[in-house]
C-alpha cells in the first residue's frame, strides 16, 4: 500500500475548511483540501441571500459570492483543492483514505482538519419516501445550482432559518409555497426571515405536522394536522393541500462519522453530538482538528471564523507561527466569533422561551406564531417612528447579530451601537435622503421607507423586492399587509435598481394615507393572490 | 418540472448544449454535463427506481449523492447516483428495479403501505436520519 505524505490535510471545502486552509497557508503551511463534491464551497454556493453579521463577518454579501471570494483567496495562497474526492477513513495516526473515482488513495499528514459540515435530518410520516418528498438542501441544489424548479406547488416542513430561507428562494424561483408547517409551537428561525415569507401570503401552521403525503407513484397532495403537547394528532384538525412537492427542513446533524472512526472523544451538546474540542478545534487526538458545522451546527459566518482559528492553531502546532502570534490572532478571532454568538438565537439560548428583548421590550407573539408582527405591535419597537417626511421604519424586533443597516446609512438615521445584537433604532430628527441603501443592505428585508402627503391624502412606502418580473412605474395593484392580505389599492411610483443594491430592487408604492403603516408588499392587479 | 429562465438574483439561466439520451427506451433531451437527474426532472420523470423488497418508488431526495434514492441503471451499470452523474449524449438510462433493470411483475400497487424505510445509505452517513426522528419527537 502506497502512502503519500502531506503536511496539512483538510477534509471538506466548505467555508470552515477553506478558511482554515487559507489561514494556515498564509503562515507557510502546505495545504491539501479534499471535497467529495464536484465544486468547492460547501453550503455557501446554494445561499443566494444576503448574510447577517457585521462587516467583518461579510454581512449583506450574498452567500455564493462569499464562497467565490474564499476560493479565490485559497487559490492565491497556493492551497491544493482536490474535488470528487470522498474521504472514507480517518485513523489516529493522522492517516486518511480517499476515494477518487473507483480508486482508494492513502495519505498521511502532520495535521488533519475535519470540516465535513452537516447532513440534513429527516422525519418520518406516511408517504415520506415518495418521489416528490425532498430535502431543503435538494431544493436549493436544483434551483440555485442547476436552474430547475423543484416543484410547482410546494409545502415546506420546518420553520428554522433553513425552512424560511428556502421557502423564500422557492418563490424567487417561481414556485408557489402553499404553507409552512412546523410541529413546534413557535417559529424557530429569525423573525425577519419569517416576515418576508408571510408578507407574500404564505400561511404558517405551527403546532402542526404532516400526517400523510398522498400519491402512489409520486406526491399528489399532503394532509397536515395539529398536534398536542405530546405530539399526538388532534382529530378533526386535518387540512389538505394539493401539492407536487414536499420540502423537508427539520434540522441538520453534524457529519461526525469520520471523527468517530479515529476514536476522538465526543460530547453530547445543544449543538448535537460533536467532538469534544477547544476553541481552536483541537480534538482529544493531537494534530486532529474539527471546525464548522461538524463541530456544532451554527452558521457560515461562525464556520469561517472557527476555520481561521483552526488554521492558525495548525500553523502553530506545526511550528510555523509563534505562540505569541497565535495568541494575538486567536484573541482577535474570538472577539469576532463572540459577537456572532450573542442575542436571542445564541447557542446558549437554544430551547429557551424568551419573553422580552435585551432592551426589555415584550416580543411579538404573533411574529413567533404566525410569522408577522401585529400592526399595533410594531409601534413598541425602536425601529418604528411616525413622521410625514421620508424616514426608515425598521421591522427588526429580535436581538440578532446583524448591523449592515447602521453601516449603510451615511446620514445617521439608523443606530444599533457597538453591540451588534441590539435592536436597530430609527433615529428621531435625523434627515433621511431617501438613498435606499438601508433597504437594500438589510439581510432580513425588514426596512421600509415611509412618507406621507396629507394634502393629497396618500403616502408612499418603499419596499425591498427580489422577484421577477419587476413592477412597472404607473402600474396598479394592491398593497399587501404583513400577512400577505390585500388591504388597499396601490400605484407603483418608482422602481429603483442599482449595482449598489446588489440584486434587491426598491419598489415605491403610493397608498391611501392610512395604510403607510400597514402595506408591506405589493402585488400587481391581475396576479393571483 | 420547468427550467428557470430568468432569476431575480442569479439572472438569466445558462443554456446548455442540448443532447439526446434514452430513458427506458424513450428518447429525451437534456443539457450535456448537467446531472442526469435534472435532465429527467425537466422531462417530468419522478420515479428513478423501485425498492427491492416492497417495490416502492423512489426519486430524487438529497440531490447531493448521499441517500442513493436516485440510483438507476446507466449504460447497463446499476446503482448509478443520477443526481451527481453528468449527462452525456447517447446515455442509456433505465429505471432500476431492486438491483437491476428488469421490471417487477407488478410495480406500484403496494407502494403506499406505510413502510419501513428502504432508503439506501451513503457509506459514512447512515445514521443521520435516525438522529433526526429522535430529535423531532423528544
Ligand atoms: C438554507 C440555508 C441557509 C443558510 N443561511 C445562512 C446565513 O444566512 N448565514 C450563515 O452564516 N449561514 C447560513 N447557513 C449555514 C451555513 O451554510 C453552514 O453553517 C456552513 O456552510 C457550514 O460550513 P462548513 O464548512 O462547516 O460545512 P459545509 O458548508 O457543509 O461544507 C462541508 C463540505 O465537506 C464536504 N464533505 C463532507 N464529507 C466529506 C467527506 N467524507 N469527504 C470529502 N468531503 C466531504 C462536503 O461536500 C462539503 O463541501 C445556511 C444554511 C442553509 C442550509
Ligand atoms: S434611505 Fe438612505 S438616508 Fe434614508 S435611512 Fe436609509 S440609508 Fe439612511
Ligand atoms: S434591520 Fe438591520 S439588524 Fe435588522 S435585519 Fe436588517 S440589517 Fe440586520
Ligand atoms: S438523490 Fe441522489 S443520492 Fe440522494
Amino acid at each position: 500500500m502506497k502512502i503519500e505524505r502531506k503536511e496539512f490535510i483538510v477534509v471538506g471545502a466548505g467555508p470552515a475548511g477553506l478558511s482554515a486552509a487559507i489561514e494556515a497557508a498564509r503562515s507557510g503551511v502546505s495545504v491539501t483540501v479534499f471535497d467529495e463534491n464536484a465544486r468547492p464551497g460547501g453550503q455557501l454556493f446554494k445561499q443566494i441571500h444576503k448574510f447577517f453579521g457585521s462587516k467583518e463577518h461579510m454581512a449583506k454579501i450574498r452567500g455564493f459570492r462569499i464562497g467565490e471570494e474564499l476560493l479565490r483567496e485559497a487559490e492565491e495562497k497556493g492551497v491544493e483543492v482536490v474535488l470528487n474526492a470522498t474521504v472514507i477513513g480517518l485513523y489516529r495516526e493522522k492517516e486518511i483514505q480517499v476515494q477518487i473515482g473507483t480508486e482508494v488513495h492513502h495519505y498521511k499528514a502532520d495535521a488533519i482538519l475535519i470540516a465535513t459540515g452537516a447532513s440534513e435530518n429527516m422525519v418520518n410520516f406516511r408517504g415520506w419516501t415518495l418521489p416528490g418528498v425532498i430535502g431543503a438542501g435538494a431544493a436549493q441544489t436544483m434551483m440555485n445550482l442547476y436552474h430547475v424548479k423543484p416543484g410547482n406547488r410546494i409545502l415546506m416542513l420546518g420553520s428554522g432559518n433553513v425552512g424560511l430561507v428556502v421557502s423564500y428562494q422557492l418563490m424567487q424561483a417561481g414556485c408557489e409555497v402553499v404553507a409552512l408547517v412546523d410541529a413546534a409551537p413557535r417559529i424557530g428561525g429569525y423573525g425577519v426571515h419569517a416576515s418576508k415569507v408571510a408578507r407574500c401570503g404564505v400561511p404558517f401552521y405551527l403546532s402542526h405536522t404532516i400526517k400523510e403525503a398522498e400519491g402512489t407513484d409520486c406526491v399528489r397532495g399532503v394532509t397536515i394536522a395539529q398536534i398536542d403537547a405530546k405530539y399526538q394528532f388532534i382529530p378533526g384538525t386535518e387540512k389538505h393541500f394539493d401539492v407536487d412537492t414536499i420540502c423537508v427542513a427539520v434540522g441538520l446533524s453534524p457529519m461526525t462519522q469520520l471523527l468517530k472512526m479515529d476514536g476522538v472523544e465526543m460530547a453530547d451538546t445543544r449543538g448535537g453530538y460533536i467532538p469534544a474540542c477547544d476553541e481552536t478545534g483541537a480534538t482529544s487526538i493531537p494534530g486532529i482538528f474539527a471546525a464548522g458545522d461538524v463541530a456544532g451546527i451554527e452558521e457560515a459566518s461562525s464556520a469561517m471564523i472557527e476555520g481561521r482559528m483552526s488554521g492558525e492553531a495548525v500553523a502553530a502546532y506545526l511550528g510555523y507561527a509563534s505562540a505569541d502570534e497565535k495568541a494575538l490572532r486567536e484573541k482577535e478571532l474570538e472577539e469576532s466569533l463572540g459577537a456572532l454568538r450573542q442575542g436571542m438565537f445564541a447557542p446558549k439560548n437554544r430551547g429557551k422561551k424568551l419573553e422580552k428583548t435585551d432592551e426589555g421590550i415584550e416580543l411579538s407573539e404573533m411574529l413567533l406564531e404566525k410569522g408577522y408582527i401585529g400592526d399595533d405591535e410594531i409601534k413598541r419597537f425602536p425601529g418604528y417612528r411616525a413622521e410625514i417626511k421620508v424616514h426608515p421604519v425598521l421591522e427588526c424586533t429580535q436581538n440578532i447579530p446583524c448591523n449592515p443597516c447602521q453601516t449603510a446609512c451615511r446620514k445617521d438615521c439608523i443606530s444599533i451601537g457597538d453591540n451588534i445584537t441590539s435592536l436597530p433604532i430609527s433615529v428621531k430628527d435625523s434627515t433621511c435622503i431617501d438613498c435606499g441603501m438601508c433597504v437594500a443592505s438589510c439581510s432580513g428585508q425588514a426596512i421600509f421607507l415611509v412618507s406621507e402627503n396629507p394634502e393629497k391624502g396618500t403616502g408612499e412606502v418603499t419596499i425591498p423586492y427580489e422577484f421577477l418580473p419587476l413592477p412597472e412605474v404607473g402600474e396598479k395593484g394592491y398593497g399587501l399587509s404583513r400577512s400577505g392580505q390585500r388591504i388597499c389599492d396601490a400605484t407603483v411610483r418608482r422602481v429603483r435598481t442599482s449595482k449598489a443594491y446588489d440584486g434587491t430592487a426598491l419598489v415605491t408604492i403610493e397608498v391611501p394615507i392610512g395604510y403607510t403603516d400597514r402595506a408591506r408588499f405589493y402585488r400587481k392587479a391581475d396576479e393571483a393572490q | 418540472m420547468d427550467r428557470i429562465q430568468n432569476h431575480p438574483i442569479l439572472g438569466e439561466s445558462p443554456v446548455g448544449k442540448s443532447v439526446t439520451f434514452t430513458y427506458d427506451g424513450r428518447e429525451l433531451t437534456g443539457y450535456e454535463g448537467e446531472p442526469i437527474a435534472m435532465a429527467l426532472k425537466v422531462n417530468g420523470i419522478m420515479i428513478h427506481r423501485y425498492t427491492a423488497k416492497r417495490h416502492e418508488p423512489r426519486g430524487i431526495f438529497c440531490d447531493i449523492g448521499r441517500c442513493t434514492d436516485c440510483v438507476m441503471v446507466v449504460d447497463g451499470q446499476p446503482n448509478v447516483r443520477t443526481c451527481i452523474t453528468p449527462l452525456r449524449a447517447g446515455m442509456k438510462v433505465e429505471t432500476q428495479y431492486g438491483a437491476g433493470a428488469e421490471p417487477f411483475p407488478e410495480n406500484a400497487e403496494d407502494a403506499m403501505r406505510f413502510a419501513k424505510d428502504e432508503r439506501g445509505s451513503h457509506p459514512i452517513s447512515e445514521d443521520a436520519g435516525k438522529d433526526a426522528r429522535e430529535e423531532k419527537h423528544s
